[in-house]
């Protein structure tokens, strides 16, 4: 963790402390459990790219309501991208309505991912060159590929097991832009998921079943 | 008019920026419904500029040899243009704007200039050999990374590693580095080439995908081979670039 990790989280739960006196919060610097609200937050996502000066790397924070995520904050200071989502009041990207594609057939999907190494150490890597092998699996960085995917560009992110502070603020966000949220199984995903795919409606079924052919 | 490196950087920036208004007028139209899957669509834009491209090569050096990616190997002479008049197609047709205008010059089998150029930010990077590299608004330099579990490497086109049989290397090395993804393959060599990561490596490509970056990198003191440690050629079909220090103990995953 860098300083700007530790200042950053810190910033950020001093405002949110403030406003939600009662609310627990769950960051890189710990854990304090507090009722039925939990504030999730990742204060630089990136920080292999951040150390590095690339400007790729975002702020993330989730707002949990016992096991669901209720709220979702995406904010990437150096490209000026805000995404934010409450469930029920749609998903915004810069203040435009967010609306994940239709693109149901797999040959005409672009599914992003990255973090190879994750999907590695879960022993997924055969499920990853598989997929590879319909050609429309791409590398894109998260930080970028989610606000593609949210404007209906790209069709599908897909994970290997994440922290969930990485992904929680785009369950809602992918929810409340008409997308679906579940696992490598197809069964809806939880924050105990040890994966995660990220897509529209008519997309996730045949890609669920690709993966299990 | 003789033939001298400036003017062949020269014609290469105007037919550059000749072919990136081809792609621009076409970006992001929706003439047809099919217009997304409907890869003649897209070929053809591909194909307009690379024509434009060459045109406008062939009006200041009309005994010049081409290697592009939509039309082929056409001419015979000591002198060969490398051209990928759109690198990023899949993003072109998704109105994602991260594409890029590629085009290099061989003689005799030695690339001596190259460019990268990207029509919707007008940013240009380019190299001549013995003349060093720019890269407009940074300064061009490789990180000096040498040990592999301390380097950020970023790669390309997955399905590439396990078409030629290379998946488990990749794999192998993934455990050792960290893998960078960045947005594309010009930022990817953007980021090498200003040191802020330390390796690029693609499993599958064509020569005019690479040729602008191998110059580059060999400018600034790195070494750019196929995955294997070959020598760059207008037959090679992977590419691994990185400094002195680091790229030989990369190529060893791959041998």
């Amino acid at each position: 963790m860098t300083i700007a990790d530790t200042e950053g989280e810190r910033a950020i739960v001093a405002v949110l402390k403030k406003k939600f006196p009662e609310h627990g919060f769950i960051g890189e610097e710990g854990t304090q459990k507090k009722g039925d609200y939990t504030w999730i937050i990742d204060s630089v996502d990136g920080t292999y790219n951040f150390e590095r000066g690339i400007p790729d790397w975002c702020v993330l924070v989730a707002l949990l309501h016992k096991d669901t995520v209720v709220a979702g904050v995406y904010w990437a200071p150096v490209h000026k991208v805000l995404i934010h989502a409450e469930k029920g009041a749609g998903c915004f990207i810069n203040g435009t309505r967010a609306v994940v594609s239709e693109t149901s057939e797999l040959s005409k999907a672009y599914i992003a991912f990255n973090m190879i190494d994750k999907f590695e150490r879960a022993g997924l890597e055969k499920q990853l060159f598989k997929l590879a092998r319909t050609k429309t699996l791409r590398n894109m960085d998260k930080w970028l590929s989610f606000p593609y995917f949210l404007q209906g560009k790209i069709d599908a992110r897909i994970h290997g097991p994440p922290h969930f502070w990485d992904i929680a603020p785009f369950i809602v966000m992918t929810e409340e832009a008409g997308g679906v949220v579940a696992d490598f199984n197809g069964k809806p995903a939880t924050k105990d998921s040890k994966t995660f795919i990220f897509t529209n409606k008519q997309l996730l079924p045949t890609l669920v079943e690709y993966l299990h052919e | 008019m003789s033939d001298t490196m400036a003017e062949f950087l020269d014609v290469a920036i105007d037919a550059a920026k000749k072919g990136g208004e081809v792609l621009m007028k076409h970006y992001q139209k929706k003439i047809t419904v099919e217009m997304k899957a409907d890869k003649t669509f897209v070929t053809n834009v591909d194909k307009e500029s690379e024509e434009v491209i060459m045109t406008t090569i062939k009006k200041s050096f009309p005994d010049h040899a081409f290697f592009g990616e939509e039309f082929g190997k056409t001419g015979q002479s000591e002198y060969v243009w490398l051209i990928d008049p759109l690198d990023g197609t899949h993003h072109f047709m998704r109105d994602i704007p991260h594409f890029a205008v590629l085009i290099a010059l061989m003689k005799e089998n030695t690339i001596i200039m190259g460019l990268s150029y990207d029509p919707n930010t007008g940013h240009l990077m380019y190299a001549e050999r013995g003349k060093g590299v720019t890269i407009e608004g940074e300064t061009a330099k490789l990180s000096t990374v040498a040990e592999v579990n301390k380097a950020m490497c970023s790669f390309q086109w997955l399905v590439g590693f396990a078409r030629a049989g290379l998946a488990k290397e990749l794999m192998d090395l993934l455990g050792h580095i960290t893998a960078s993804t960045l947005l594309d393959a010009r930022e990817q060599h953007q980021s090498l080439l200003t040191g802020k990561i330390d390796a690029m490596i693609t499993a599958e490509i064509g020569i005019y995908d690479v040729a602008p970056y191998v110059l580059m990198i060999e400018e600034l003191g790195g070494i750019a081979t196929d995955i294997r440690g070959k020598p760059m050629g207008l037959d090679s079909t992977s590419f691994i670039g990185a400094n002195k220090e680091l790229h030989g103990k990369l190529v060893e995953f791959f041998t």
